[in-house]
């Protein structure tokens, strides 16, 4: 019974609260952000260069992190860039058909069609991205991170890939729902935040310098350690925990318990 | 994901998916944050509400300072600035107002922390009773929804009110001292000067974009030296010499260090606080980032509140304002994220999962 009238009570105060800021608000209404400006903020897109070696990543973007398989690259000097479709859940890759020809145009300049097909887990950074409504349709442009996943020779090997989505779904989607459908293939690197050219890059990845480091020797854990310690030896938990003086860094394989914010115990 | 336990059996969790930030606060309530627009070199976050099947936005600013992020809020519109000026300055003879709370549990609970002015001299000081009052109609709330109800308070906090009440006339009596609601309604009087300038760019041609500049290490707003006091807006635990304690919404505290130490905690002190909270006259360390959440909750409820008075004034025994036009500010308020509801649900579940492993765990090695 009380636990009901709770509920009501509660109920009340959500309406009234969401129908004071909605009220208040009334009259005051500016353009809407484009779908093309929220994709935008989301993804901030790599400046690329070049110099004597070759290209190279000027400004870092967003570090996206691919999630599936079948998307083809070819090297970043390439004029011709293969598109990968998005539909569904499922990744389409460019027919061979399609692979076979711009091959064929390019051996008649004396050049080689290279391909590559990205692996899950691999980083990229968008490069463009364009929305179009009324072809329901999403197209971003990646570039390899080489040095995130350790390509060496650098190739910046790079696609395009083309989310394709329900009739009229752009129209009316928020930029959330797009958000999630390109996440489903290219997720943001959960390295986390960090400032990207005056901007606050919320959820973006590390650039080139800060790439994950390759651990050279095994790293330790020792009774007393501070989290910030084990934080630099481990990197950020998966899960924290808080249970008031005892706290839990869930790793992956790892379980590391803290008491008043001391290495207790690790499993 | 990071889950937080807070000594009134609430809980905390917060985790980014794919770059957006998921908050959740309890069974039925939270937000999902989302990259918004970038506009003169500032980056612009949409935040969608969810609490008991309603959904309502805002807009956060980022700020990256000292190597983190930090989100403050950042309004959709403005009065036009005559109107923040007739709620800065006194009005011309003091008001007699009820509120009528007299029959809401929230006021006979908390009767002996709060007491409202026993007459207002200008909109300032009604703007710092709402805002007191709905901070703790949420702390009530949120003990409701934990508890399933609320058994009387201790015998020292009744307050007895029946009916629709002017006003309390032993504001002396009461642990938010009229020493501590004055401090309140300075930050409230700054925050109007500061939205009055602001309504004032807003509504000239040159507007606030084309003023803006890419500020890449700016001080976050809870940071700014000229803002001291905070009105605490969810359940927090801290320590105050070295024991754990509990601060709710509506508690009060005073920031007394700039720099936030290698935790990202800076040291407050405990103005005002309700009898099962840290005690008044603790020092305690708080996050930056619960600190900027209080100051974006303070500016969410001001607006709020200007949004009632421009609905009340004129009425009641409140003086006619001049004017309450509104002008859009330069980012317009977002769509509510529709997906939001099932976003912190599904936060929910896997918390009770992570929790639950871990509790099983514990149990299987012994309770370690």
């Amino acid at each position: 019974m009380g636990q009901k009238l709770a509920r009501v009570i509660l109920a009340m105060i959500a309406i009234v609260c969401a129908a004071v800021f909605s009220s208040s608000r009334a009259g005051a209404q500016g353009a809407p952000v484009s779908l093309q400006e929220q994709l935008a903020a989301q993804y901030k897109v790599v400046k690329m260069g070049s110099d004597s070696g070759g290209p190279s990543v000027v400004e870092p973007g967003t570090l996206l992190a691919i999630q599936k398989g079948g998307i083809l690259g070819v090297p970043y000097s390439d004029t011709s860039v293969l598109s990968t479709k998005y539909e569904n859940g499922t990744v389409h890759s460019p027919s061979t058909l399609m692979s076979k020809g711009i091959g064929f145009g390019m051996k008649k300049f004396g050049k080689e069609q290279t391909t590559h097909l990205f692996q899950v887990g691999d980083k990229v950074y968008p490069s463009k991205i364009e929305v179009d409504v009324n072809k329901d349709d999403v197209a971003m442009t990646i570039v390899a991170c080489d040095t995130c996943n350790k390509t060496d020779p650098p190739s910046y090997n790079k696609a395009k890939v083309v989310f394709h989505f329900s009739k009229g779904a752009l129209a009316k989607a928020n930029a959330g729902e797009i958000e999630d459908t390109i996440g489903q293939l290219l997720s943001i690197s959960d390295d986390s935040q960090q400032e990207q050219g005056g901007q606050v890059a919320q959820g973006q990845g590390q650039d080139q310098q800060g790439a994950p480091q390759q651990q050279a020797e095994p790293q330790t854990i020792e009774k007393g350690q501070t989290t910030d310690q084990v934080q630099a030896a481990l990197g950020k938990p998966e899960k924290i925990v808080n249970l008031g003086p005892k706290q839990l860094y869930i790793y992956k394989d790892l379980k590391v318990t803290f008491v008043n914010g001391k290495v207790a115990d690790v499993q | 994901m990071q889950i937080q336990h807070n000594l009134h059996g609430g809980r905390t969790i917060v985790a980014n998916h794919n770059g957006a930030r998921v908050v959740t606060m309890g069974r039925h309530g939270g937000y999902v944050q989302r990259s918004y627009v970038t506009r003169g070199g500032h980056s612009y976050y949409s935040r969608t509400y969810y609490y008991h099947g309603a959904y309502r936005t805002g807009i956060y600013r980022g700020y990256y300072w000292g190597g983190r992020p930090y989100y403050g809020y950042y309004p959709a519109f403005y009065y036009h600035p005559v109107y923040y000026g007739w709620a800065y300055n006194p009005w011309p003879a003091p008001v007699y107002y009820g509120w009528g709370w007299g029959g809401a549990p929230w006021y006979g609970y908390y009767g002996g922390y709060f007491a409202p002015y026993p007459v207002y001299p200008s909109a300032a000081f009604w703007l710092t009773d709402y805002l007191i009052a709905a901070n703790l109609q949420a702390a009530y709330a949120a003990q409701v929804e934990i508890n399933g109800s609320l058994g009387p308070p201790a015998s020292d906090q009744l307050l007895a009110s029946m009916g629709a009440v002017p006003a309390a006339a032993n504001s002396n009596a009461v642990a938010l001292s009229p020493e501590v609601k004055r401090a309140i309604a300075e930050e409230v009087k700054a925050q109007l000067a500061a939205e009055q300038s602001q309504a004032a760019k807003a509504g000239s041609s040159a507007g606030q974009q084309s003023n803006a500049s890419g500020n890449s290490n700016e001080v976050p707003p809870a940071l700014d030296p000229a803002r001291r006091t905070f009105v605490v807006a969810n359940d927090l635990s801290v320590v105050a010499a070295g024991a754990e304690c509990a601060l709710t919404a509506g508690d009060v505290l005073t920031r007394l260090t700039d720099t936030p130490d290698a935790d990202n905690n800076v040291n407050v002190s405990v103005s005002a606080s309700k009898k099962t909270d840290c005690a008044a006259g603790k020092q305690v360390a708080v996050s930056v980032d619960d600190l900027q959440e209080m100051q974006n909750h303070f500016r969410e409820q001001l607006a709020s509140g200007m949004g009632e008075l421009a609905k009340k004034q004129g009425k009641d025994g409140l003086p006619k304002a001049p004017d309450t036009g509104t002008v859009a500010g330069d980012v317009p308020e977002p769509p509510p994220d529709k997906t939001a509801a099932k976003t912190l649900e599904d936060q929910e579940k896997a918390a009770d999962q992570t929790e639950s492993e871990v509790k099983q765990e514990a149990s299987s090695s012994g309770g370690s």
